[in-house]
C-alpha cells in the first residue's frame, strides 16, 4: 500500500529532478525523455493502485504509521483510483504533445509545473484528511496559476493569471476557514472521523474524543464555504469568470491538463464532501437537501447558459471553455442527485469530458499553431485526416449521441440518475444543454470543411498525430467496453455505490469493529 | 476571570470576521493590484488568527500554557495536567503550514504583478480589462 503514499511525493521529486537535470545536462532531448519515463512510471503506479482497489476495495495508507484519526491518511476507493488513472494519462499525453508545441528552451519548466499540478490533483484524490486536501488544493492551484502565466510575454496571459491567482487564493482561503471550523467543532480533520461524528455526535473516537458543543451551525457554514470553493474550482457559472481567459491564453497542453485534471477536482471534492463525509444520514439532513436543491439550480442554470454561449463563440478555445463549463455543470448535477447511477454518470462524465476536450484541444492546437484561434482557422485541419477525425470524435463524444463513445453512456447514466431521483427537469437540462452544445460543435466541424481557407500545414504533425490516435483509441475502447461489456457497466455503476457507502468508508479507515 | 476572557475572545473573533469582510471589499473593489494583494494577505491572516484563537483554552483559574513540555513528565498525572492546561498545538501547526503556503502564493502573485506592470506600465487592473473589452468589440 506504500505505493499510494509515495506517488504524490514521487511526483514532487520528479518536478524538482527535471529542473535540476536541465540545469546540469543542458540537453533538451534527454530531459524530454526523462520526463516521459517519469510520467510513464506514474501511469504504471496509478494502474497498480487501480488493481489494488479492485482486489481489496478501499485501500488506505497511514503516514508515519499513526492510526487514524491521529495522523494523515490516504484513502483510495475505486472512484479516486479511476480518476487518478485519467490524471496520470493526461500528464503523459501533455508531456508528449508539449515536445511538439513548446519551445525547447522553456519546455522543462512546463514539465516541472505539470508534475506539480498532477501531484496536487492526486493528493486531492487520495487524501482522507480535510487539511491535507487544502494543501493539495493549494499545490494544484499555484501550479495552475504558473501554467496560465507560462507565456509571460503575452499581456493577456498575465492578466488571466493575475485574476485567476487572486480570486483562486480567496477561494482556497475560504476552504481553509471551512476546515478550521470543522476542526473547531469536531476536534478532528480526518474525513472518516468527521463523517462518523456528523451522524453520531455522541460517539467517542480514540485520540479525537467527541464533538465540541453544537455542531450544526459550524457544519452549515463549512458546507456553504466548501460548496463555493468547489463551484469556483470547476468554473460553474457564476464562478466561471477566471476560466475563459485562462483557457484562451494558456499553452494547449496546459489547457488540456486543466480540463482533464484540475477542474474536475471541484466535482470530485463536492462528491467526497457531500456524499461521503456529510452524506446521507447526517444530523442536519434538512439543510443538506436544501443546499443540494440550491446547488442543483445553480448547476442547471450554468449548464444551460454556458451551452447557449457555446454556439455564439468564434474563438476555438472559448468554445471549448464554455463547453467544459456546461459538461462540468452536468457532472455537478449528477453528483448532487445522490443516486448511485447519477454519481457514476457524473464521474464517468468527468472522464468523458477530459477525453473529449483533450481530443478537441490537441487537434485544434494544430490549427492554432498554423493559423490562429479563430474558428475559421480549423479549415487547416482538412489536410490532416487524423486531426479532423479526432476533432469530430471529440465533439461527438461530448455531444453524447453515439453509443460507441463514452459520452453517450455518461449522459445515459446521468439521465437514469435524474429519473431515479425524480428530477425530471434534470433530464430536460441534459437534453437541452447537449443540443445547444452540439450546435456549437457542429459549427466548429462545419468550419473544418468550409472551402474558405486553403488547407495548409507547414510543420510536421507526427507527434500530435500519435497523441490524437492514442486518445481516440482510448475513447473508443472505453465506449466499446461500455456498449458491449455488461460487467464493465456494472463496474462503472458500482462507483456511485462506493461513493455513498459511508459506513464502509468509516469502518475501514478508522479500523472499527462495528 | 473566565467570563472576561470569554468576552475578550468573542470581541477578538468578531473583529477578525469584520476584518475578513473589509479585506474582501479590498480585493474586489480596489483597482490597484498591490492593494488587492495586501487585502488578500489581510484576508488569509484574519483566517489564521481566528484559527489560532480556536485553539485557545479558557481555564477556571490562571492562564493556559504554551504547548511545550519543558521536561519529560515523570508521572502520568503530570502529563494529564499538562494536557488540561496547554493550548491546542495542532491548530498552530496547521496555521504554520497555511502561512508557508500563503507566503508562496503571495510571492507568486507579487511576481505576476511585477510582470503585469512591465506590460501595462501600471498596476491598475482596469487598464487591462478595458483593453480586453476593446478587443472584444473589434
Amino acid at each position: 500500500m506504500i505505493i499510494i503514499g509515495l506517488l504524490p511525493i514521487y511526483l514532487l521529486i520528479s518536478a524538482t529532478l527535471i529542473v535540476l537535470l536541465k540545469l546540469i545536462l543542458k540537453k533538451e532531448v534527454i530531459v524530454d525523455l526523462i520526463a516521459i519515463i517519469l510520467g510513464f512510471i506514474s501511469l504504471v503506479a496509478t494502474f497498480y493502485t487501480m488493481f489494488l482497489t479492485m482486489k481489496h476495495g478501499i485501500i488506505i495508507y497511514r503516514f508515519g504509521g499513526f492510526p487514524p484519526p491521529l495522523g494523515i491518511v490516504y484513502v483510495v476507493d475505486k472512484v479516486s483510483a479511476v480518476l487518478s488513472m485519467l490524471v496520470s494519462f493526461s500528464l503523459i499525453i501533455a508531456i508528449v504533445y508539449s515536445i511538439w508545441i513548446l519551445l525547447p528552451k522553456w519546455r522543462y519548466l512546463f514539465y516541472s509545473l505539470a508534475f506539480l499540478l498532477i501531484a496536487g490533483v492526486i493528493g486531492c484524490l487520495y487524501t482522507g484528511d480535510i487539511f491535507n486536501f487544502f494543501v493539495s488544493l493549494e499545490l494544484l492551484a499555484i501550479s495552475s496559476y504558473a501554467l496560465t502565466a507560462f507565456y509571460r510575454g503575452s499581456s493577456k496571459a498575465i492578466r488571466a493569471a493575475v485574476i485567476y491567482a487572486i480570486t483562486g487564493s480567496i477561494a482556497t482561503s475560504l476552504y481553509l476557514l471551512a476546515s478550521f471550523l470543522i476542526y473547531a467543532s469536531y476536534g478532528t480533520l480526518n474525513m472518516a472521523d468527521v463523517a462518523l461524528k456528523a451522524r453520531d455526535p455522541g460517539y467517542i473516537v480514540a485520540f479525537s474524543g467527541k464533538v465540541y458543543g453544537d455542531v450544526a451551525l459550524p457544519t452549515i457554514i463549512a458546507m456553504i464555504l466548501i460548496l463555493w470553493t468547489m463551484l469556483f474550482k470547476s468554473g460553474i457559472i457564476p464562478n466561471h469568470f477566471w476560466l475563459l481567459d485562462v483557457y484562451s491564453e494558456s499553452p494547449t497542453p496546459a489547457v488540456a491538463l486543466f480540463t482533464s485534471t484540475a477542474d474536475m477536482i471541484g466535482v470530485y471534492g463536492i462528491s467526497r464532501f457531500f456524499l461521503t463525509v456529510f452524506g446521507e444520514g447526517i444530523l442536519i439532513e434538512y439543510f443538506r437537501s436544501l443546499l443540494f436543491n440550491v446547488a442543483l439550480l445553480i448547476a442547471s442554470v450554468s449548464a444551460l447558459a454556458s451551452a447557449l454561449l457555446v454556439v455564439t463563440q468564434t474563438n476555438i478555445r472559448r468554445l471549448i471553455a464554455y463547453s467544459t463549463i456546461s459538461q462540468l455543470s452536468l457532472a455537478f448535477m449528477g453528483a448532487l442527485t445522490g443516486v448511485p447511477e447519477g454519481i457514476s454518470g457524473a464521474m464517468l462524465h468527468l472522464i468523458t469530458n477530459g477525453l473529449g476536450d483533450m481530443l478537441m484541444l490537441y487537434s485544434a492546437g494544430i490549427a492554432i499553431i498554423s493559423c490562429g484561434k479563430d474558428l475559421s482557422c480549423l479549415s487547416t485541419l482538412r489536410s490532416n485526416i487524423i486531426a479532423y477525425t479526432a476533432f469530430v470524435i471529440g465533439s461527438l463524444n461530448l455531444f453524447g449521441i453515439f453509443p460507441l463513445l463514452p459520452g453517450f453512456w455518461s449522459k445515459a447514466l446521468l439521465t437514469l440518475g435524474f429519473l431515479k431521483a425524480g428530477l425530471f427537469w434534470g433530464i430536460i437540462v441534459v437534453l437541452v444543454s447537449s443540443g445547444l452544445c452540439a450546435a456549437g460543435y457542429f459549427k466548429a466541424i462545419g468550419a473544418i470543411f468550409k472551402l474558405k481557407r486553403n488547407p495548409f500545414i507547414t510543420i510536421s504533425t507526427t507527434i500530435p498525430a500519435i497523441v490524437l490516435a492514442t486518445l481516440m483509441f482510448f475513447a473508443l475502447t472505453l465506449g466499446i467496453l461500455m456498449t458491449l461489456n455488461g460487467y464493465f457497466r456494472e463496474f462503472v455503476i458500482q462507483w456511485g455505490y462506493d461513493m455513498i457507502d459511508y459506513k464502509r468508508y468509516i469502518v475501514i479507515t478508522l479500523n472499527l469493529t462495528i | 476571570m473566565s467570563e472576561i476572557l470569554q468576552a475578550i475572545f468573542t470581541i477578538v473573533v468578531t473583529i477578525f470576521i469584520t476584518n475578513m469582510g473589509i479585506a474582501l471589499y479590498g480585493v474586489f473593489s480596489r483597482p490597484s493590484l498591490i492593494k488587492k494583494t495586501i487585502s488578500l494577505v489581510l484576508f488569509t491572516d484574519s483566517i489564521n488568527i481566528i484559527a489560532i484563537s480556536i485553539g485557545f483554552r479558557v481555564l477556571e483559574e490562571g492562564y493556559p500554557k504554551p504547548p511545550i513540555l519543558p521536561k519529560i513528565p515523570e508521572t502520568p498525572a503530570e502529563l494529564e495536567y499538562f494536557v488540561q492546561v496547554s493550548v491546542d498545538p495542532l491548530l498552530q501547526a496547521l496555521v504554520l503550514t497555511a502561512i508557508v503556503i500563503g507566503f508562496a502564493i503571495n510571492m507568486f502573485i507579487i511576481g505576476l504583478v511585477k510582470i503585469y506592470y512591465r506590460h501595462y506600465g501600471t498596476t491598475d487592473i482596469r487598464v487591462s480589462l478595458e483593453e480586453g473589452k476593446h478587443e472584444k468589440n473589434n
